[in-house]
């Protein structure tokens, strides 16, 4: 039986370090404090995070220090671009001088995998890991489940195609993780081109726990979409970087563009209740005029960032 | 044989450092890191071998050098097949197999060139899990196998 106690002082690296009666506990406390947002004002009254935004971010520096904000709790003003990381001070020094500070808790977001783990090692607060290089982004899939059972009522049994870059994307190797490790019965279409397939380790974890998943093309997203037996898809983008440097990169990355772009008149017969769902930004991959329609649900998705991350703050900070 | 086995001299104290496949036992002696030993040590390599597949085998025989079993075990990383027996008044004392430890510190890097540990501006030691085969970073969790290592 998971408890409060569970939760208190804990690190949030990945979220395979999560059971699934664990995840559920987050997602409970996220729907009650979205319903009852107003009870949690003085919660953690008096608490000081430390963000470390040191790759570019938007949503989740802004929804996680508004979740700080919205439990009563204060946010340290610190820019990156001034401070001893820019003056090659090393990650051990800056992690061991934030602790003899004395936060209540510290987020980051990094361009290196595993700075992460690094961090949580050197700092006694509470850490909460918001992206590491490629590695793992795990309160955007807390949030993306939250978002997913709030819509569906349940996550076990879920049918859902995972589209784009699978080989780099942080939010799709963590959302594959929770659903083929940790939930009953769901059922994963990975949609990508050729260079940006799920990595073979995770594909092997994911087979080895007998979870249900197929690889496809993305020739195949259109008759993915109308078989009409998924409850989601989840879109991500394809990034130039990805793709070798020169004129056949140029080349290699207008193809795959090319050919994933999902229109709204691609949609013709989907699952009833088929959402869409996207951890932005958003460029061409889901064109304009989706936004209108009933699939769209990446700006509900977003607009769970706050609860979800106000949740795990309200469970780890002391 | 008689030749050689007389051409390597016996030791009364240390290590006998047996069953390395011949391609391995000078890897071994700089795991070893054993240009640093001032004590006697003498490397054979390519006699003939009844266990080994290719038929010939390396050793390594080390005057008056311990190892603790976490360096023994280390012996694994590059030859799991060898055998350590330990030599104290010209008798050997124990017989050891070497598996590979289930912590590596410092020792191994992360076969993930994104890891934060293969940062040249950094300078804390890598730790590696060992299990069943599968080597994980601690840091950034990425698994790999001995194939992926470079020593």
């Amino acid at each position: 039986m998971v408890s409060r106690d569970d939760f208190v002082g804990r690190d949030v690296i990945s979220i395979e370090d999560f059971s699934k009666q664990e995840i559920d506990y987050v997602l409970d406390n996220a729907a009650e404090i979205k319903a009852r947002m107003g009870n949690y004002s003085q919660r953690l009254a008096g608490r000081i995070m430390v963000p470390i935004f040191v790759e570019d971010s938007t949503r989740t520096v802004m929804s996680t220090q508004m979740a700080m904000l919205r439990l009563g709790g204060s946010v340290v003003d610190f820019d990156v671009g001034k401070s001893s990381f820019s003056k090659g001070e090393t990650l051990e020094h800056t992690f061991k001088v934030i602790d003899s500070y004395n936060p209540d808790v510290v987020v980051m977001r990094h361009d290196n995998d595993g700075v992460a783990q690094l961090a949580a090692d050197l700092i006694k607060a509470p850490f909460i890991n918001c992206g590491d290089g490629k590695n793992f982004h795990p309160t955007q899939t807390f949030l993306d489940l939250f978002t997913i059972r709030e819509h569906r009522g349940s996550i076990d049994g879920l049918k859902i195609a995972i589209a784009g870059d699978l080989m780099y994307g942080r939010p799709v190797h963590s959302l594959a993780e929770a659903l083929g490790l940790k939930y009953e019965g769901c059922n994963i279409k990975f949609i990508s081109p050729e260079q940006l397939k799920m990595p073979k380790d995770l594909l092997k974890r994911l087979k080895t726990k007998g979870a249900f998943f197929s690889e496809h093309d993305l020739e195949d997203l259109e008759l993915i979409i109308n078989s009409g037996d998924v409850d989601f898809l989840y879109m991500t983008r394809v990034q130039r970087e990805r793709f070798p440097k020169g004129p056949e990169g140029d080349q290699m990355y207008e193809d795959v563009t090319s050919r994933y772009n999902l229109k709204r008149n691609i949609i013709k017969t989907p699952k009833p209740g088929f959402k869409i769902l996207h951890p932005m930004p958003i460029f061409n991959e889901v064109a304009r005029d989706i936004d209108d329609t009933e699939y769209a649900h990446y700006i509900p998705q977003a607009g769970n960032g706050p609860p979800t991350r106000m949740s795990l703050l309200d469970l780890i900070v002391v | 044989m008689a030749n050689e086995k007389q051409s390597i001299r016996r030791i009364d104290d240390g290590l006998a450092i047996d069953h390395l496949d011949p391609s391995v036992t000078w890897k071994v002696a700089r795991l070893l890191k054993l240009e640093e030993h001032d004590g006697r040590v003498s490397l054979g390599n390519r006699y003939d071998s009844q266990k080994l597949d290719g038929g010939k085998k390396g050793f390594l025989k080390i005057e008056g050098r311990k190892l603790s079993s976490y360096e023994i075990n280390l012996i694994a990383l590059v030859a799991p097949n060898a055998t350590v027996n330990i030599i104290s008044g010209g008798k050997i004392v124990e017989k050891r197999n070497v598996e590979i430890p289930g912590v590596l510190e410092g020792i191994v890097a992360c076969a993930n060139n994104g890891c934060v540990s293969n940062r040249s501006t950094e300078k804390f030691p890598s730790k590696i899990y060992y299990s069943n085969g599968v080597f994980r970073c601690h840091y950034c969790r990425h698994g790999f196998y001995r194939g992926d290592i470079d020593l």
